[in-house]
C-alpha cells in the first residue's frame, strides 16, 4: 500500500511535523473515524477543557477517500466536544476531504492556539500556517469565496462567525451546505484562532490494482442503479423521510409536545424549489438540492427541525432558516433543537421576558432567523442559546425535563424514537450522544420484514416487531459497529447497508475496493471487528472523560410522555424495559456491568501504541 | 363501503394520485390489493417482489395500524397508506 | 461516427469521470491528472465538464512543430515519444482539454473507441455514441417539450 501521511500543527508554536501512517492502525482502525478517535483518545488529557489549547482537532480521511469507490467523499473531524464535554465527532462530505488527500495528507492534528486569526494552508505537501486576519468575521460563504479568490481552486474547511464566537453548536463547514455539524467543531477550531483549513494538491491516491477497481466499481454502480430506491434517492434527497416518519406520527412537533405535522413539508413539495440535484465528490446518487434561494438543502434534519419542530409549515420559511444556518455556521440539529426547547419553556413560564428579552413562540420564521443571528453572534438572548444544552444553568433545573438530548447532545434525528424501541436504544448509546448516525437501525422502520431476513442480519433473538424491546441490542449493535466502518473506509452511509437498503454496501463491497486500493486482504469479519474495536475506543474516550452508565438514557418526555398522534399513538419508553435492554446491549458489547470497556480490551487498544 | 387508499413518494408517481377513493362490496386489504394492482399494472412492478408478492420493504398501514398480514377485514371509511421507508439523515 | 456529447444541466459535479479516466491511464486516483476536467464551483453554482471534441481542424495537430499529433480513426492521438513536452497544444487548444500536470500531458483518445469516463456517469450527462443517433434523440425530446406546452 501507498504510504500516507499524518501532519501534527502546533499553533502555539508554529510548528508542523509530519509522520507516515503506520500499517498497523490501518490494520486496527483503517482511517478516518477509527484512527481520528484513536487519536484523540491518546492524546486529550482528561480534565481538558474543550477550548483550551490542549484540546485537539483531528481531521482524517476515510481509507478509500478520493477514489473512484461510489461516494467516497467523506472525512471526520473530531475533538472534545464543547457541546457534551464528551466524545465530539463528525462526518461530512463534499469535495474537501478528497482534497486534503490529493494535497498528500490523511490526518491532520491541529494543537495549540494560534496568537492571531490564522488560517492552515494545505499544498502539495507543504503545510503552513498564515495570518487570517483579512478572513476573521466572514461567514462560511464570503470566507470560503474569499480563498478561492485570494488563492486559486482550493477547498476549505471553515468555521462561521458562530465558531468565531464559540457557539457551543457551531460547525465546520465546506462548500454551501456539507458540514462537520455536530457536536461543536467549528467552535473549537475557532477557539485554536483557525479560520480555516485550506486543501488544494495535485497528487493523485495511488491505487495498486487500477483494473480491478475499474471493473469492481462499475459494477457496483449498476448493481446500485438497478435498485428500485436509488432514482428516489436521487430526485427527492433525504427530506422524504420527512413524510415517512410523519405517516407513522414520529416526526419530532414542537419539541415533541406534538408527533405529527403538516404534509405540506412533504418533499414533493420541495421540488418547486429545487433548480438541481448535485453530487458530492465521487458520488452517484446526488442527493444535494441546489435551492431557489440561493442555497443548498434542506436536509431531511431541517426539515423536521427547523420546519415541524419550531411551528412553521412552509417550505420557503425552512429554506431560509435552513441557509441562515449554513452562512453562520451553526449545526442545523442543534440550533432547531434548542430555539424549541426555548420555545416551549417560554410557553410553559419556565423562562420569561426578563431573561429572553422578548416574546417566544412557534410558528414564527423571523424571530427564529433573528435569534439564530443572536446565537452566531452572542448577543443578548442569543448567548444563553449559544450554550446549547448547558442553558439549563440558565433556564433553572426544570427546563432540563423539556430538553430533548442525551449526553449534553440536542437529538439529530427528527424522527421521535418512542414508537421503535431500537432507534431510542440506538440514541441512547450512540458514542456522540443523541444521533442517528451513529447506530440507528434503520431497517427496524420495514415493518413488514420478515424475522428470517432480520435474523440473518442481525442475529438469532430479534424480534420482528419494531415495538418490542427484546433483542433490540442486536439491532443497535450490529448497526454500531458497521457505521463505525463505514465512517473509517469514507463512504457515505446514504448508500450502505444498515443505514439504508439491506442490498446497498456492506462488509463485502468495503472488503473488495480496500483490495483494489491499498492491495491489502481485510476479511469481512475482520472489518466488523474494526467497527467494534473503533466503539470500545470511544467508549474508553468517554468513559476517561467522565462518562458513566447512567449518561446512556434518554430525554424525560421519552420516558413519560405517551406519543398522541397516528400510529405512534399511546406509545412512550419503558424505563425497566429500557433498562434491561440497555444491559443486555452491554453485555453483548461485552462491556462490563457498568458499561465500561473491559480491562484486557483496553489494554489490547492502548498497544496500538501513540503518536511518538 | 367506501375505502381511501393514500400513496407517498415515489407510488403516489406511479398511479398519479395521492389518494383514491375506491368503492368495494366487502373483502380484506388483500383482496383490496390484488384489484388495485390489476388496475395499475405500473403499481405492480414497483411493490411486488420477484415472487409476485407484496415487497416486505412496502409499509402498509390500515387506519393507525400497520399490517404485516394483509388478511384483514376492511370496514366502511378505512384509510389504507402504502410507502417505502427510505432512509437518510 | 461516434462522439462524446456533454449535456451540463444533467451534470451533478461528482467527476467520476475524471476518477476513472485518471485511474485507466495512469493508475491513480486524480481528478486533475484527467482528459476530461469538472470545473464546478458551488457558490457560483455550476460544474461543466471538459474534454476534447476531436476537431476537424485541430490546432493541436497544426500547432505541434514535432508531429506528436496525428489522427487514427477519426481520434486524435498523441505520441509522447515524439513529444518534447513545450505545452503549445495546450495553449492554443481552444476548448482547454489538453492537461497539463507535472510532467504529463493528457489527451482525450476516447479510450480507442471505449471510453473510460462514460461508464462511471450516472445521469448520462456524458455519453458516448452516433452523432445521427443523438441528434435525433434530442430533436425528438426537443419536439415533445414544444408540443407539451403549447
Amino acid at each position: 500500500m501507498q504510504e500516507r501521511k499524518l501532519a501534527v500543527v502546533d499553533l502555539s508554536r508554529g510548528k508542523v511535523t509530519t509522520r507516515t501512517i503506520p500499517k498497523s492502525w490501518r490494520k486496527g482502525f483503517l482511517g478516518g473515524r477509527g484512527i481520528n478517535s484513536y487519536l484523540l483518545y491518546n492524546l486529550i488529557e482528561k480534565g481538558t477543557d474543550p477550548f483550551s489549547p490542549r484540546n485537539a482537532l483531528v481531521l482524517g480521511v476515510g481509507l478509500l477517500g478520493g477514489t473512484l469507490a461510489p461516494s467516497s467523499c467523506r472525512f471526520n473531524a473530531s475533538a472534545l466536544s464543547p457541546e457534551t464535554g464528551l466524545l465530539g465527532d463528525s462526518n461530512c462530505g463534499g469535495f474537501f476531504g478528497p482534497e486534503l488527500r490529493y494535497a498528500g495528507f490523511d490526518h491532520l492534528i491541529l494543537r495549540g492556539r494560534a496568537k492571531r486569526p490564522s488560517y492552515v494552508n494545505i499544498q502539495d505537501g507543504e503545510i503552513e500556517i498564515r495570518d487570517g486576519r483579512e478572513y476573521w468575521g466572514m461567514d462560511t460563504y464570503d470566507v470560503q469565496k474569499a480563498l478561492r479568490k485570494d488563492l486559486g481552486d482550493v477547498e476549505s474547511l471553515v468555521c462561521g462567525v458562530a465558531g468565531e464566537n464559540k457557539v457551543r453548536f457551531a460547525c465546520l463547514r465546506n462548500g454551501v451546505k456539507n458540514a462537520a455539524g455536530r457536536c461543536g467543531l467549528g467552535a473549537v477550531m475557532g477557539s485554536k484562532n483557525v479560520k480555516a483549513v485550506v486543501a488544494s494538491g495535485t497528487d493523485g491516491i495511488k491505487v495498486e490494482h487500477p483494473q480491478e477497481m475499474l471493473e469492481l466499481v462499475q459494477d457496483i454502480k449498476n448493481y446500485l442503479m438497478d435498485s428500485k430506491i436509488t432514482p428516489i434517492l436521487g430526485s427527492m434527497g433525504t427530506p422524504l423521510l420527512y413524510e415517512v416518519s410523519n405517516a407513522i406520527g414520529a416526526i419530532r412537533t414542537k419539541n415533541s409536545q406534538l408527533n405529527a405535522w403538516s404534509d405540506s413539508l412533504n418533499a414533493e413539495e420541495l421540488e418547486k424549489y429545487v433548480e438541481k440535484m448535485i453530487s458530492c465528490s465521487s458520488c452517484f446518487m446526488h442527493c444535494r438540492h441546489r435551492n431557489t434561494f440561493n442555497g443548498e438543502g434542506p436536509e431531511y434534519t431541517a426539515v423536521g427541525l427547523l420546519g415541524a419542530n419550531l411551528g412553521l409549515e412552509d417550505y420557503p420559511d425552512v429554506i431560509k432558516l435552513n441557509n441562515t444556518c449554513n452562512e453562520l455556521g451553526l449545526d442545523i440539529s442543534s440550533s432547531g433543537s434548542i430555539l424549541s426547547w426555548a420555545f416551549e419553556l417560554y410557553e410553559r413560564g419556565i423562562i420569561d421576558k426578563k431573561l429572553t428579552g422578548q416574546e417566544l413562540r412557534f410558528g414564527d420564521s423571523e424571530l427564529a432567523d433573528e435569534l439564530l443571528h443572536k446565537i452566531a453572534g452572542r448577543e443578548g438572548f442569543g448567548d444563553v442559546l449559544a450554550e446549547s444544552s448547558r442553558a439549563v444553568k440558565k433556564f433553572g433545573p426544570e427546563s432540563k425535563d423539556y430538553l430533548i438530548a442525551v449526553k449534553g447532545l440536542p437529538q439529530s434525528d427528527p424522527h421521535d424514537v418512542r414508537y421503535i424501541k431500537a432507534f431510542a436504544l440506538g440514541i441512547a448509546t450512540a458514542s456522540r450522544g443523541a444521533d442517528h448516525l451513529r447506530s440507528r437501525p434503520t431497517l427496524e422502520i420495514f415493518f413488514r420484514l420478515p424475522l428470517e431476513v432480520k435474523e440473518k442480519i442481525y442475529g438469532k433473538g430479534i424480534t420482528a416487531d419494531p415495538t418490542s424491546y427484546e433483542g433490540k441490542e442486536r439491532a443497535v449493535c450490529f448497526s454500531d459497529n458497521i457505521f463505525a466502518t463505514i465512517d473509517s473506509v469514507g463512504i457515505c452511509k446514504f448508500i450502505c447497508h444498515g443505514f439504508n437498503s439491506p442490498h446497498f454496501l456492506g462488509y463485502e463491497h468495503f472488503s473488495k475496493l480496500l483490495h483494489a486500493v491499498t492491495g491489502m486482504r481485510y476479511r469481512e469479519k475482520e472489518l466488523e471487528n474494526i467497527g467494534k474495536r473503533i466503539i470500545d475506543t470511544e467508549r474508553m474516550f468517554n468513559f476517561k472523560h467522565g462518562m458513566t452508565a447512567k449518561d446512556d438514557t434518554l430525554p424525560k418526555r421519552y420516558f413519560d410522555d405517551p406519543m398522541t398522534m397516528k400510529v405512534s399513538k399511546g406509545h412512550k419508553i419503558d424505563r425497566k424495559s429500557f433498562q434491561k435492554m440497555k444491559k443486555r446491549y452491554y453485555k453483548l458489547r461485552n462491556w462490563d456491568e457498568k458499561g465500561r470497556v473491559k480491562k484486557q480490551r483496553v489494554k489490547e487498544i492502548e498497544s496500538y501504541g501513540g503518536l511518538q | 363501503m367506501e375505502i381511501t387508499l393514500k400513496f407517498l413518494k415515489p407510488l403516489n408517481d406511479v398511479v398519479g394520485q395521492n389518494e383514491l377513493s375506491v368503492e368495494v362490496e366487502n373483502g380484506t386489504v388483500e383482496s383490496l390489493l390484488a384489484d388495485l394492482l390489476n388496475d395499475h399494472p405500473k403499481l405492480a412492478e414497483e411493490i411486488l417482489d420477484e415472487k409476485g408478492e407484496l415487497d416486505y420493504r412496502v409499509n402498509v398501514i390500515l387506519n393507525d395500524k400497520p399490517l404485516n398480514d394483509l388478511d384483514v377485514n376492511l370496514n366502511d371509511g378505512d384509510l389504507l397508506t402504502l410507502f417505502i421507508p427510505i432512509s437518510g439523515g | 461516427m461516434k462522439y462524446l456529447f456533454y449535456y451540463p444541466d444533467k451534470c451533478t459535479g461528482c467527476k467520476q469521470c475524471a476518477m476513472a479516466c485518471s485511474l485507466n491511464k495512469f493508475g491513480e486516483c486524480n481528478p486533475k491528472k484527467s482528459a476530461i476536467s469538472i470545473v464546478r464551483d458551488e457558490f457560483e453554482r455550476y460544474e461543466y465538464a471538459i474534454v476534447c471534441m476531436q476537431c476537424e481542424d485541430a490546432p493541436c495537430i497544426e500547432v505541434c512543430h514535432q508531429g506528436a499529433y496525428y489522427l487514427e480513426d477519426n481520434i486524435i492521438k498523441r505520441n509522447d515519444d515524439q513529444c518534447i513536452h513545450c505545452r503549445l497544444c495546450a495553449a492554443v487548444c481552444p476548448h482547454s482539454a489538453i492537461t497539463t500536470i507535472g510532467k504529463e500531458i493528457v489527451k482525450c483518445d476516447l479510450c480507442d473507441g471505449d471510453p473510460e469516463c462514460v461508464k462511471y456517469c450516472s445521469t448520462e450527462a456524458l455519453v458516448y455514441q452516433e452523432e445521427t443517433k443523438e441528434q435525433s434523440e434530442r430533436r425528438r425530446q426537443l419536439a415533445k417539450k414544444i408540443l407539451s406546452t403549447s
